[in-house]
């Protein structure tokens, strides 16, 4: 599926992301995190059918039970004791603590693996350049050197391996031959560097302000996601200023209260480009069974 | 009040952000912007694994480099910009930012301290890297002390550093070694193109 | 409109005491197709570069340059940059963009377009170039052909009306080369840009251009209509530029040497009308072939056998070496031709012992040390800051106690006027030079040449040839691998045709290139009907000479 929710404009996606890390940080609750968990999991199926989620999900986990493990390990507050571990109390409250601060983790690491997807480099590199030209340059020239540096280095190795150099040995001799390379290629990338320059003035770099490709529009559709993202954004914001959906942990924990708009508010937020995406495959079925 | 995560990631943008504000509007020939971006790949590469050199990552000694011979405010730029552009190729995270503004500032001070005697003789330079090499893991700390741990005691920032100290120590020792080592090279052969390109520095 | 007038233009290098240009005088009309050759460092670049405000070099100069009758100084950069167009050598150094619509963006986002309009202008000349299906990839993806190609739409993009060329198809094999001129020539006929173009490689590009200049030290000794400038040359026997001139017309000033006028042959079409006509006109000139022109490959116990070599980069990488088998024998040299793709350098790689085989047999009775491997750029091989530390460098890693080989290498490759210098500031030939002398100073039995006359002029080839020469004399076995055509025709022993992973056939150069229908030399496709054996000029009039009086 290359439409719905991964067609939408790279600005409204962008904030659709931002916002959802930064609720996620914010509104420490479980009905939350598990919330925004459930729905990025679906996203993670909608979009590639989880292949991504596949290869990363062991060390999003791992992330967030480190979390949930240190956390009562280096605090002894709270009141209601555990047990002991030598002489340090364990207490509830910080094993809780330490539980949901790793689900936050764990669902921000699936935000970003959501949002990588969707956001892919062109995408993100506009989203740069509209703010910081110079900077998405300078990221796109990165981009095309790595690969070339790279090709260098491989033939840098071939010449310095067919004089009987990169015989292994010591770590410290191994090391030595490495930066050997290195010294090579970066002796190589400078001088060629200044070709570059000099290309660079050819095709009028420097004789005037730069313009940026904007390769992407704004349309009807992403505007409406906009102004419902705003909507959606300014009660969750400003209920989590009042205090809704965060719980108090220390020095006893406090109860789960949910006030339902504003969970409302933040579901919705969570699960609309589930829907996007579900709205869009229903019109293409309409459309295939009209033809 | 809760916690620090959302408002430590905040604060961690905003201290980036004005450096590339700035570097948007320097005047710079193509020749600086070409410099630039060459040693960020070189930078980000260095993160990269390749075959050619396992086991070594020579990221901050170039970053440091960068910073010593193009001054304060490309170190930062040269810093960052490899931190962000590897990332492209291992995975973006929360960890993006700090890691940014960890190796930005490296590049950062390594340029603030150029002028002093010291830093252009080798043992002055593989300190300054020693040093760097614990101060860049500090900073990667703080992203999950601040954000995750709580409350903030003494024994947090003390596990959270004892855990890490073995990878300090380790890029720490690698980068002294690479300063004492390779350092006058490197500073001849990046002195030599900023003068054939006519570049002072800032 | 684009017009040129250059008056007795002369430039200096700052601490130079020879000027690179001297006394250069140049009228170019709006549409003209000039072309400029002579060896390297004979100032083309430099003139080249003096064309266009952006990339002059820094030095003293002395003359003026009219575009369309103001001063250059004069003209605004944007229009400058807009109106002359540039092409550099090599391909990889215009490239600072990640994707190919990136790059073709650039020139227009430097000078400040919409959006809009560069939208419209990419619609306009990705279809001239046909570079639909590979629009969006990144530029690490295409061949040095098509990143080459990329460079010319990416300039065109601003519409140019002067294109400046400076030896853009020296590193291209010879198919992606001639796409190249072909596309070149296209620009020039139908769009009526002005064509500048400096080449090493001239043969091709004779018919095209209305004016040729040859420059030799900074001044222009020939120039005119090709065929008055290849019939001067000729006549002015000035050895030096006849390696410049096509196979064909040297043929032709050769047996027709009474013939003071009439048009010379410069195509291969051209050449094959009047050869036909010569073989009517005067029956029975040719004798036999001669035996023995160049000395037969040597049959000794082999130096190196390969059975069923594979070779793939990784698990699920493209099989680039398929069931490759052939035998090297001592003291022989063996020329390994195919085109882009075809598994040459890697193959090359594999015996150097870089890369390891996958499967069959490599059998050889040499030691890795007695392999020595110059691979395609010389700047992989430099690690240090003069030419002289660098060899001695290589010298101390060989264990070499005295010094009589590295001395006799660096006359051999005459290095002493630049031992001094840093390797990345001598001349490309000289850069290989270097390479030579440090993989020799390990004295290899093998040694194997990855497209050593890439880029090289006509003189620098002759004078590689010469080497090579000498090294086989010493008993010495060379394994290239290349693009180049003539250069195995004229020097190997053996050839080999690498194709889809495959080594297809392998034969001595006059059987191999006579069995060839397209990928064979200029000469054989000219008298092929009648001279079915001979791939080379020399061939040719080795055949003349013998019945002519």
């Amino acid at each position: 599926m290359t439409g719905g929710f991964r067609s939408l404009h790279p600005l409204a996606a962008a904030l659709y992301f931002s916002g959802l890390v930064l609720f996620v940080m914010w509104l420490v609750h479980p009905a939350y995190l598990l919330a925004a968990g459930g729905c990025l999991l679906l996203l993670h199926l909608q979009l590639d059918g989880g292949a991504a989620l596949g290869k990363a999900w062991k060390g999003y986990l791992a992330m967030g039970a480190l979390v949930a493990l240190a956390n009562p390990l280096v605090s002894t507050r709270g009141a209601t004791i555990l047990g002991y571990l030598g002489n340090r109390p364990v207490t509830l409250e910080s094993c809780v603590y330490g539980l949901l601060f790793g689900l936050t983790l764990s669902v921000m690491l699936l935000g970003f693996g959501a949002a990588r997807q969707v956001i892919t480099l062109d995408r993100f590199l506009y989203l740069t350049g509209t703010g910081l030209p110079r900077t998405a340059f300078v990221i796109v020239m990165v981009l095309r050197l790595v690969p070339l540096l790279k090709r260098r280095l491989r033939e840098i190795a071939a010449a310095a391996k067919t004089q009987g150099r990169l015989g292994g040995g010591k770590r410290t001799a191994r090391i030595r031959e490495a930066m050997e390379l290195l010294n090579t290629l970066v002796v190589w990338t400078l001088e060629e560097s200044l070709h570059m320059a000099v290309a660079m003035r050819a095709s009028g770099y420097g004789s005037g302000p730069r313009s940026t490709f904007a390769a992407y529009r704004m349309e009807g559709r992403d505007k409406g996601v906009l102004v419902l993202l705003g909507g959606l954004a300014l009660p969750i914001l400003a209920g989590s200023l009042w205090g809704r959906g965060q719980m108090v942990f220390y020095p006893l924990l406090s109860g789960l209260e949910l006030h339902l708009p504003h969970y409302g508010a933040f579901l919705f937020w969570c699960a609309l480009p589930i829907l996007m995406n579900i709205g869009e495959t229903l019109q293409w079925q309409i459309i295939k069974s009209k033809t | 009040m809760g916690h620090y995560l959302p408002i430590s990631f905040l604060l961690v943008v905003l201290s980036i952000l004005p450096f590339y504000l700035r570097f948007e509007r320097r005047n710079m020939k193509a020749e600086e912007i070409v410099l630039v971006a060459s040693l960020a790949a070189l930078g980000a590469m260095g993160r990269v694994p390749f075959a050619a050199i396992p086991g070594v990552q020579p990221t901050s000694f170039i970053v440091i480099m960068a910073g010593l011979t193009l001054g304060a405010e490309s170190g930062f730029v040269i810093g960052s910009t490899a931190a962000i552009v590897s990332n492209l190729f291992l995975g973006q995270g929360p960890w993006t930012p700090w890691q940014m503004l960890a190796w930005g500032s490296m590049g950062l001070a390594a340029g603030l301290l150029r002028r002093l005697p010291w830093m252009h003789r080798p043992w002055g330079r593989a300190a300054f890297g020693f040093v760097w090499g614990f101060l860049y893991g500090w900073i990667m700390n703080l992203w999950f002390v601040l954000g995750f741990l709580h409350p903030l005691s003494w024994q947090a920032f003390a596990g959270a550093f004892a855990a890490s100290a073995y990878f300090d120590l380790s890029h720490a020792l690698a980068n002294a070694t690479f300063l004492l080592l390779f350092g006058g090279k490197w500073s001849r052969i990046l002195g030599r193109v900023v003068r054939k390109f006519g570049l002072l520095g800032e | 409109m684009a017009d040129y007038q250059i008056q007795n233009l002369s430039f200096r290098y700052p601490g130079e005491t020879e000027p690179a240009l001297d006394g250069v005088d140049l009228d170019v009309r709006s549409g003209d197709f000039v072309l400029i050759g002579g060896p390297t460092g004979s100032g083309k670049t430099t003139l080249l570069r003096l064309l266009k405000p952006q990339v002059q070099a820094a030095g003293q100069r002395e003359g003026t340059v009219l575009y369309n009758g103001n001063r250059l100084e004069d003209l605004d950069l944007r229009t400058a940059a807009e109106e002359i167009g540039m092409i550099f050598q090599n391909p990889d150094n215009q490239i600072v963009m990640h994707t190919v619509w990136q790059q073709l963006c650039f020139g227009m986002e430097n000078l400040g377009y919409p959006t809009s309009l560069m939208q419209k202008r990419m619609a306009e000349v990705v279809p001239f170039f046909g570079m639909e299906s590979w629009l969006h990839q990144p530029v690490e993806t295409l061949s040095g052909g098509q990143k080459q190609q990329l460079n010319l739409a990416a300039v065109m993009m601003l519409r140019p009306k002067v294109l400046l060329l400076d030896e853009p198809t020296a590193q291209l094999d010879p198919i992606a080369a001639s796409a190249f001129t072909d596309l070149l020539t296209r620009i020039n006929q139908e769009l009526s840009v002005t064509v500048i173009l400096c080449e090493h490689r001239l043969e091709a590009l004779f018919p095209r251009a209305n004016q040729v200049l040859l420059m030799e030290a900074g001044r222009i000794v020939h120039q005119g209509k090709a065929e008055t400038v290849v019939r001067q040359v000729w006549e002015a026997k000035a050895p030096g530029f006849a390696p410049y001139l096509p196979a064909i017309s040297r043929l032709y000033l050769q047996m027709e040497a009474d013939r003071k006028e009439g048009p010379v042959p410069l195509t291969v079409k051209a050449g094959k009308r009047w050869f036909d006509r010569y073989w009517v006109r005067r029956p029975g000139v040719f004798g036999e072939r001669p035996e023995g022109i160049r000395g037969e490959a040597p049959k000794e116990e082999p130096l190196l056998q390969c059975r069923d070599l594979h070779f793939q980069y990784g698990k699920k990488g493209p099989q680039v070496l398929q069931k490759v088998s052939f035998t090297l024998h001592p003291r022989e040299f063996f020329v390994l031709l195919g085109g882009n793709g075809a598994g040459k350098s890697t193959l090359l790689q594999v015996l150097a012992g870089v890369l390891k085989h996958q499967g069959g047999k490599l059998k050889t009775r040499l030691a890795p040390g007695d392999i020595g491997y110059v691979g395609q750029n010389p700047l992989a091989y430099f690690t240090r800051e003069t030419v002289r530390e660098q060899l001695e460098d290589r010298a101390k890693s060989l264990d070499l106690g005295d010094r009589e080989r590295m001395d006799a290498l660096v006359r051999l490759f005459r290095l002493e006027p630049v031992l001094d210098k840093h390797p990345f500031d001598i001349s490309g030939g000289q850069q290989q030079q270097l390479v030579l002398a440090l993989v020799l100073l390990a004295d290899p039995a093998l040694v194997l040449m990855d497209e050593p006359t890439k880029g090289l002029d006509p003189t620098a080839k002759q004078a590689l040839a010469g080497w090579l020469g000498q090294l086989l004399e010493k008993g010495k076995t060379i394994l290239m691998v290349s693009h180049d055509i003539e250069f195995a025709a004229a020097h190997a022993h053996r050839c080999g045709l690498l194709f889809d992973g495959g080594l297809l056939a392998v034969a001595e150069p006059s059987v191999f290139f006579t069995e060839n229908y397209y990928y064979t030399t200029m000469v054989h496709r000219t008298v092929r009907e009648h001279l079915p054996e001979e791939v080379t000029e020399e061939g040719v009039l080795a055949r003349w000479a013998i019945t002519s009086p």
